[in-house]
C-alpha cells in the first residue's frame, strides 16, 4: 500500500485523478490540495511515498515546492503534471529533484504505470529531457565532465536527444533494452546529484544556507 | 626632560639603521664567519668585495686578497680569475694602473692555461678592456670588451652580458660615437630591467644621460640622470651618487644654469673626498674650474684648476692632466688678455693726466669703467665711473647736457617706439581676443544646439522604448491569460478524459454506455492532442525544420514501435535549417501523424520507410509501407484521407497516394519552398 499526495489547482482534474487512483487498490490518495503554500508541513505530516505535483499553481509554483520538499525529504518520489511538454519548467523541476513528469493528456492512460515504474526506481528519460540535459550541459560551457557522465552514457544521451527511442538506441549500440534503461537511470541520478550540489552552492552564494 | 628622551631615541634609531648596513653584507659576513674554507666561502668573499667596492675600497681589496689565497689553495681557477679581475678593476678605479697591469698579466696567463673555461677568458677580457679604458686608449679596449660580450653571450650569463653591453656602450661614448653608444646603453638597460638588476639599471640610466648631454639634448638627459640617482640612492651606491651629482652639474651647465651646476659639482666633490677617490675628486675640481672660467671668475677658476691638475699629476693621469692644462691655458689667455687691456688703459690714463690731455683722461675713465664693469669688478668700475662724471661735470657741462638730452631723446624715442609697438601688440591681442570670443560664442551656440538635439533624441527614444515596453507588457499579459486559459481547458479536458475512462471500467457489460464513454474518452483525447500540437506549432522556437523532424521521429517511434512495425526514417543533409511557415509546419506534421496513425491502425504492415529530402525548390516527404493498401481499409480512413488532402491544399502542396494490396501504400507530399 503506497500513499500519494496530490497537488493540482484545477478542481475537476483533482477529483478525477482521485477517482482514477481509487481504482487501484495498492495506491491510496491521502491528501489532495489546490495549492502548495503549506507543502512542507503537509509532506512532513503525511510522509507520502509519491507526490503528484502540478507545475503551474497560484502562489508558489510546483518547482519551488519540489525544491522545498527536497531540503528535508530525499526519498519521496515526485511526478510533475503538466500540459505543455516543451517547457523549460519541466527541466527545472527535474533538475530541482523531481523524479519524472507526465503530460496531463496521458494521465488516464499512463498515470498508474508511471507511479508503478517510479516506485520501482525507473527514471523516465524522454528525448525531450535528453535534449534539455544536452543543452544545459552545453550552456554551462564546462567540460563535458559537467555531470561526470561516462562516454557510454554520453552516447545514449545524445542519441536520445536526437529523437531515438530506447529500443532504437539499444539496437544501434547493440545493447539490451535493460542496459539502456539502467544507463538512463544513472544519467538521471547524476543529473540529480549535480543539481543538488549546485543547489547547495547556489544556496551558499545566496546566503540561504 | 621629555625632549632629551626623544633625542636619545632618535639617535639610537639612527645608530641602529647605520649599523645594519645592507642585509646582503650581513649574510655574506655570516657565511665567512663559518670559516669552512670551501668554495662557498670564496664566493662569499668575492661577493662581499663587490658590495664594498663602491663604499670602502680598502676593505674591498682585503676581501679580494683573501679570495685569491683561498682559490689558489682550493684550486678553483674560475674563482681565482674572478678575484684577479676584481683586484684589477678596483686598482683601475683608484688610479693604481701599475697594480692593475700586474693583475691583468696574471689573468692573461690564467686565461691561456684555461682557454676552455669561458668564465676565466671572460674575466680576463673584462679586466683588459677596462684597463685600456683607464689609459684613455678606447680604441684598444674595444676588441677586449666585444670579445668578452661574445663569451658571455655564449655562456648565456645574463647579468654579465648586460654589464658588458654597458661597457661597450661606454667605450663608444668615449670615442665620440654617441649613436652607437646609445644603442648599446639602451640594450643594456633592457637586459638589466629584465633581470630586475637595479644597480645595472642605475649605471645604464647614467650612461644614457651622459650620451644625451654629449649630444646637447639636455632636457632628454634630465629624466635619465634623475632616475639613476633615485636608484643609486636606494642602493646606497655612494660612488654612483657622486657621479650622478657630477652629471647633474654637466646638465645644468648645458642648460645655462651655473648656480645650480655649482651646487651639484660641490656635492660631488665632497662625496668623492669622503670616498677617497682622488681621480673623481680631481674631475669634480676640473668641472668647477671650468664653470668659474666660464663665469670669468678668474681667481676661483685658477684655484680649482690648479688643485685638479695637481691631483692628476700625482695620479699620473695624463689624459685628464692635458684637459686641465688646456683649460688653464685658455683661462690664462683671457686673463692675460685682460691684464694687457687693463694695463693699456691705466698707462694711457696716467700719461694723459701728465700731459694734461683732459679729453683722453676723461675717455679713459670711461673705458676703464666699462672694462671693469665687463669683468665684474664693479667696485673699480664704480670708482672710475664717478671720476668720469665728476670730470665731465666740471669740464664739459654743455656737451654733457647736449649728450644727455640726446640720450634722453633717444631714450624717449626708444620708449615711444616701444610704446607704439606695445600698443600695436595690444591691438592685435585685442583683435585676437575678440575673434576668440566670437569663436567661443559660436562654439557655445553649437554646443547648446547639440544638447537640444540630443535631448530631443533621448526623449524620442524614451518614448519609443516606453511604448515598446508597454506593448510588451500587454503582450505578456495576453500570453499569461492565454496560458491560464489553456491550462484550465487542458486540465478540464484531461479530467473529462479520466472520468470517462473510470466510468468505462465501471460500465461493465453495458455496451451502449461503454460505447458512449469510449467516444467521450477518444474525442477528449483527440482535442487535447490538437491543442498541444497547435501550441507547439506556433512556438517560434520550433521554426527550424529540424525541430519538426525531431518531433516526427519521436512520434513515429512512439506509435510504430508498440505496434511492432519496423521503420526507417531518413532525411537528406540540407534540411536542418529550412524554415517553414507556421501553417506549413503544422500541416506537414498533421499529415505525417495521420499517415503514421493509419499505418499503425489499419495497414497491417511490418515495415515502414519514411524519407524527407529537398529537391530543387521542393521539400518532399514520402511514407511507404508494405501493408494491405487502402482499398480494403477504405471505410476507416475516409475522413483521414480527406483531411490530408485538404491540409495539403491549404499550403498549395501536391499530395499523392499509391496503394494496392500487393505493393502496400505509398504517400508523397511535395511542398514548394522558396
Amino acid at each position: 500500500m503506497h500513499t500519494i499526495l496530490l497537488y493540482e489547482d484545477n478542481k475537476n482534474l483533482r477529483e478525477s485523478v482521485c477517482s482514477l487512483l481509487s481504482l487501484a487498490a495498492e495506491y491510496e490518495v491521502v491528501g489532495a490540495f489546490g495549492d502548495c503554500m503549506l507543502v512542507e508541513s503537509q509532506v512532513r505530516d503525511f510522509n507520502p511515498d509519491v507526490i503528484l505535483m502540478d507545475i503551474d499553481m497560484p502562489g508558489m509554483t510546483g518547482i519551488e515546492a519540489v525544491r522545498k520538499i527536497r531540503t528535508f525529504n530525499k526519498s519521496v518520489q515526485i511526478i510533475m503534471l503538466t500540459i505543455f511538454d516543451d517547457n523549460e519548467n519541466v527541466f527545472n523541476a527535474l533538475y530541482n529533484g523531481a523524479n519524472g513528469y507526465l503530460l496531463k493528456k496521458y494521465i488516464s492512460d499512463k498515470l498508474i504505470d508511471a507511479i508503478k515504474e517510479i516506485l520501482q526506481g525507473g527514471a523516465p528519460m524522454s528525448p525531450l529531457i535528453a535534449r534539455m540535459v544536452v543543452d544545459n550541459m552545453q550552456q554551462k560551457q564546462k567540460a563535458n565532465d559537467a555531470y561526470k557522465l561516462t562516454s557510454r552514457e554520453k552516447d545514449i544521451l545524445l542519441l536520445l536527444s536526437k529523437g531515438n527511442s530506447a529500443k532504437m538506441i539499444a539496437a544501434a549500440l547493440e545493447l539490451s533494452l535493460d542496459t539502456i534503461r539502467t544507463h538512463t537511470k544513472h544519467i538521471y541520478d547524476k543529473l540529480h546529484v549535480n543539481s543538488q550540489i549546485e543547489a547547495v552552492s547556489k544556496a551558499f552564494n545566496e546566503k540561504l544556507v | 626632560m621629555q625632549a632629551k628622551f626623544w633625542v636619545a631615541i632618535t639617535l639610537l634609531f639612527f645608530a641602529a639603521v647605520v649599523k645594519a648596513q645592507t642585509p646582503a653584507i650581513d649574510s655574506l659576513k655570516r657565511i665567512i664567519a663559518l670559516d669552512k674554507k670551501d668554495s662557498v666561502e670564496v664566493v662569499a668573499y668575492l661577493l662581499l668585495e663587490s658590495e664594498l667596492s663602491r663604499s670602502n675600497t680598502i676593505a674591498a681589496k682585503r676581501c679580494s686578497f683573501i679570495a685569491v689565497g683561498l682559490s689558489r689553495s682550493l684550486n678553483l681557477p674560475v674563482q681565482l680569475s674572478a678575484a684577479y679581475s676584481e683586484l684589477a678593476t678596483i686598482n683601475i678605479q683608484t688610479n693604481q694602473t701599475d697594480s692593475a697591469k700586474y693583475y691583468i698579466g696574471l689573468l692573461k696567463k690564467l686565461a691561456n692555461e684555461k682557454s676552455n673555461t669561458p668564465k676565466v677568458v671572460a674575466n680576463y677580457n673584462t679586466a683588459a678592456g677596462l684597463y685600456y679604458r683607464k689609459l684613455g686608449d678606447f680604441k684598444s679596449s674595444l676588441p677586449y670588451l666585444i670579445e668578452c660580450l661574445r663569451v658571455y653571450t655564449i655562456m648565456d650569463a645574463k647579468v654579465s652580458m648586460a654589464g658588458q653591453t654597458l661597457n661597450v656602450g661606454n667605450d663608444y661614448s668615449d670615442m665620440g660615437e654617441f649613436r652607437k653608444a646609445m644603442t648599446y646603453h639602451l640594450a643594456a638597460l633592457k637586459q638589466f630591467e629584465a633581470l630586475g638588476n637595479k644597480r645595472g639599471m642605475s649605471f645604464c640610466y647614467s650612461a644614457i644621460g651622459a650620451d644625451f648631454i654629449q649630444l646637447q639634448q639636455f632636457s632628454d638627459a634630465m629624466p635619465y640622470i634623475q632616475q639613476s640617482l633615485v636608484i643609486k640612492d636606494e642602493l646606497k651606491d655612494k660612488k654612483g651618487i657622486a657621479n650622478g651629482y657630477s652629471e647633474l652639474g654637466d646638465l645644468e651647465m648645458g642648460l645655462h644654469q651655473p648656480d645650480k651646476a655649482l651646487a651639484n659639482y660641490l656635492e660631488s666633490l665632497a662625496l668623492n673626498k669622503t670616498l677617497m677617490l682622488p681621480g673623481e675628486e680631481a674631475k669634480a675640481d676640473l668641472s668647477i674650474g671650468r664653470l668659474y672660467a666660464g663665469e670669468k671668475d678668474v681667481s676661483n677658476a685658477n684655484d680649482y684648476l690648479n688643485r685638479s691638475g695637481e691631483i692628476f699629476k700625482r695620479l699620473g693621469d695624463t689624459v685628464h692632466l692635458n684637459i686641465v692644462n688646456a683649460e688653464e691655458a685658455g683661462l690664462q689667455r683671457s686673463f692675460l688678455h685682460q691684464q694687457k687691456t687693463e694695463k693699456t688703459f691705466l698707462n694711457t690714463l696716467s700719461s694723459s693726466i701728465k700731459t694734461g690731455d683732459k679729453n683722453t683722461e676723461i675717455n679713459n675713465y670711461k673705458y676703464l669703467s666699462d672694462f671693469y664693469s665687463q669683468n665684474k669688478q664693479y667696485d673699480k668700475a664704480l670708482i672710475y665711473n664717478e671720476k668720469y662724471h665728476a670730470r665731465l661735470d666740471s669740464e664739459q657741462n654743455k656737451e654733457l647736457q647736449l649728450q644727455v638730452r640726446g640720450l634722453e631723446q633717444k631714450y624717449n624715442l626708444v620708449r615711444e617706439e616701444k610704446e607704439i609697438s606695445l600698443l600695436k601688440k595690444d591691438k592685435l591681442l585685442y583683435q585676437v581676443n575678440l575673434k576668440n570670443q566670437e569663436l567661443f560664442k559660436y562654439g557655445a551656440l553649437i554646443f547648446l544646439l547639440m544638447l537640444v538635439i540630443i535631448a530631443f533624441l533621448v526623449l524620442a527614444r524614451y518614448r519609443v522604448v516606453h511604448k515598446a515596453r508597454r506593448l510588451i507588457e500587454i503582450e505578456k499579459m495576453r500570453n499569461n491569460i492565454a496560458r491560464n486559459l489553456h491550462d484550465d481547458i487542458g486540465s478540464t479536458l484531461s479530467s473529462i478524459n479520466i472520468l470517462s475512462k473510470v466510468a468505462l471500467k465501471q460500465a461493465g457489460e453495458n455496451k451502449e454506455v461503454s460505447l458512449g464513454l469510449e467516444r467521450i474518452k477518444d474525442s477528449s483525447f483527440t482535442i487535447m492532442e490538437s491543442m498541444s500540437d497547435i501550441v507547439w506549432a506556433i512556438n517560434p522556437a520550433n521554426d527550424p525544420l529540424e525541430k519538426t523532424i525531431l518531433k516526427m521521429r519521436e512520434f513515429a517511434a512512439a506509435i510504430l514501435e508498440p505496434a511492432g512495425i519496423r521503420f526507417t526514417f531518413d532525411e537528406s543533409e540540407k534540411l536542418a535549417d529550412l524554415k517553414l511557415s507556421v501553417d506549413e509546419r503544422k500541416n506537414l506534421y498533421l499529415i505525417f501523424k495521420e499517415a503514421i496513425n493509419n499505418i499503425a491502425k489499419y495497414s497491417g504492415a511490418t515495415l515502414a520507410n519514411i524519407l524527407l529530402h529537398k529537391t530543387g525548390h521542393q521539400l518532399l516527404m514520402t511514407i511507404a509501407d508494405n501493408g494491405k493498401g487502402f482499398d480494403n481499409a477504405k471505410q476507416h480512413t475516409g475522413n483521414g484521407l480527406k483531411n490530408m488532402r485538404s491540409r495539403s491544399g491549404e499550403m498549395k502542396a501536391v499530395f499523392e497516394i499509391e496503394s494496392s494490396a500487393a505493393t502496400g501504400t505509398n504517400i508523397s507530399l511535395a511542398i514548394a519552398i522558396t
